[in-house]
């Protein structure tokens, strides 16, 4: 099965950065970018909700003597998309798997149109609250640019206790199940 | 990559344009905004530093047609300028002009004025006699 | 060129085999991803009559990012401008990869037939709305027959 980035074109920047061979300088300088770059993101969103801009700022006010302008001024662009954007990755890695079993043969995902058990081993997720499902790839895909269920618009974070708790109840659950 | 349809390539520009997201050293926009098929366009050149051109602005006219991205668009030096890629009596820009001529779907206009604004300042132009400002064609 | 989606495959064969009343969209042969639409204008509404003409694209990244959509019918319209860019919270904030091409070309023809002049794309017409609905209809209702096809009987 193709991956979403791969279906899409979409080339991710660390695989890009792991399949240089030739390490030319060009491609040395634009890993070293992209390391900085990362570094610069890391450092502003490790600050608290509040200052976290003017933490970032100040880190680029530091880089800036070894920076030309213009990648500065890109930076800025992309942080500013990052604030209204998705859930930290660990979340969507997180979320309660729907066991296979429990999957009907008419349920397929609203993101890929894909049916779940067209699937050896399909990866299902459930959101919180909601409990709508989707394939775990498509919804991480998702959850990183946006803090919403597709279905419903659901604050999925807002349940994250709640989830935490959810997430215990269906793993007893299945251990019913196995000993049931 | 899929290939950007022709129109919303256009409006990705005229975004970008407005915006000005691209360089100071040039400008382009729509020549009329009601028109639809987004054909004609309205560009500027800020002369480079260290040649004649130094100070002057640039007005030119941009066409793009049906095929653009993929063909070239047509561009004409409104403002009077002597370059060797430049018609002498209609503005026009060679179409032997390399960026013209080598063009790729993934050039913009912003690409075009950015690699004319080259030309006048390679040393062979930089120092080439110009008319008067504001002369037109 | 990277090979389309399945899911994109799925949607382009429903919108045949399951039309939307009043609504067509065909991809074009040599862009699989950008599509020949038509809107009948609603009933009771300006755009009765009309067909109006649009063009809509699937990017790289749909359907994580919305689908681009502009009208190539001249219309007079709060929310549409003079370049046919529609506003429309469901093409730019509030797009979710459940939508569709299906579900976007009803909310445009739902726009039609409820224009929101408080949320602007075009300020002049939806000055022109607000200060004088009867008057902005009326016009609207003339582009319609100046500028889309007319409906067949």
């Amino acid at each position: 099965m193709s991956t979403y980035e791969e279906e899409h074109g979409i080339q991710q920047n660390s695989r890009a950065t792991q399949e240089i061979g030739e390490n030319s300088q060009e491609e040395q300088r634009r890993q070293v970018r992209s390391q900085l770059q990362g570094l610069f993101q890391n450092f502003g969103s490790s600050g608290g909700e509040g200052n976290r801009y003017s933490d970032s700022t100040l880190l680029l006010q530091l880089l800036s003597q070894l920076l030309p302008e213009s990648l500065q001024e890109e930076w800025l662009q992309e942080m500013d998309k990052g604030k209204n954007a998705g859930c930290p990755d660990s979340f969507a890695s997180s979320l309660p798997r729907i066991n296979k079993r429990k999957l009907k043969v008419t349920d397929n995902c609203s993101i890929c149109y894909t049916n779940y058990l067209e699937d050896e081993y399909p990866l299902v997720v459930e959101l919180p609250h909601c409990h709508h499902k989707f394939d775990l790839e498509c919804l991480s895909v998702w959850l990183s640019r946006s803090t919403t269920c597709p279905l419903c618009r659901d604050d999925v974070m807002g349940h994250r206790i709640i989830n935490e708790i959810d997430t215990t109840e269906a793993e007893l659950e299945e251990d019913w199940g196995m000993y049931g | 990559m899929s290939k950007v349809p022709r129109n919303f390539r256009l409006l990705e520009e005229l975004e970008k344009g407005e915006k000005g997201f691209g360089p100071e050293s040039c400008s382009y926009g729509l020549a009329d905004s009601d028109d639809i098929t987004m054909t004609k366009w309205n560009g500027t050149i800020l002369g480079p530093p260290h040649s004649n051109h130094e100070n002057r602005i640039y007005s030119l006219s941009i066409e793009c047609g049906p095929n653009y991205p993929d063909s070239p668009p047509k561009v004409t030096f409104i403002s009077k300028i002597n370059l060797p890629c430049v018609n002498p009596t209609t503005g026009e820009v060679q179409t032997d002009f390399h960026t013209l001529r080598g063009w790729k779907r993934a050039y913009t206009m912003e690409t075009l004025l950015l690699d004319l604004r080259k030309e006048m300042a390679t040393p062979a132009n930089k120092k080439l006699r110009q008319p008067k400002e504001g002369e037109t064609f | 060129m990277a090979s389309l989606p399945k899911r994109i495959i799925k949607e382009t064969e429903k919108l045949v085999s399951d039309p939307v009343p009043g609504i067509t969209a065909e991809p074009h042969d040599d862009n699989l991803r950008y599509f020949q639409v038509t809107i009948e204008g609603p009933e009771q509404s300006p755009y009765e009559d009309g067909i109006f003409e649009l063009e809509l694209y699937l990017p790289d990244d749909y359907p994580m990012e919305a689908p681009k959509v502009r009208f190539l019918t001249k219309i007079y319209h709060p929310n549409i401008d003079r370049l046919g860019r529609i506003c429309l919270d469901v093409l730019k904030t509030n797009w979710s990869p459940a939508l569709q091409i299906r579900t976007v070309l009803l909310s445009i023809q739902a726009l039609l037939a409820s224009p929101n002049p408080n949320d602007p794309l075009a300020n002049d017409v939806a000055e022109d709305w607000i200060k004088n609905e009867v008057g902005a209809k009326a016009k609207a209702r003339e582009w319609t027959k100046l500028y889309a096809k007319k409906k067949p009987e």
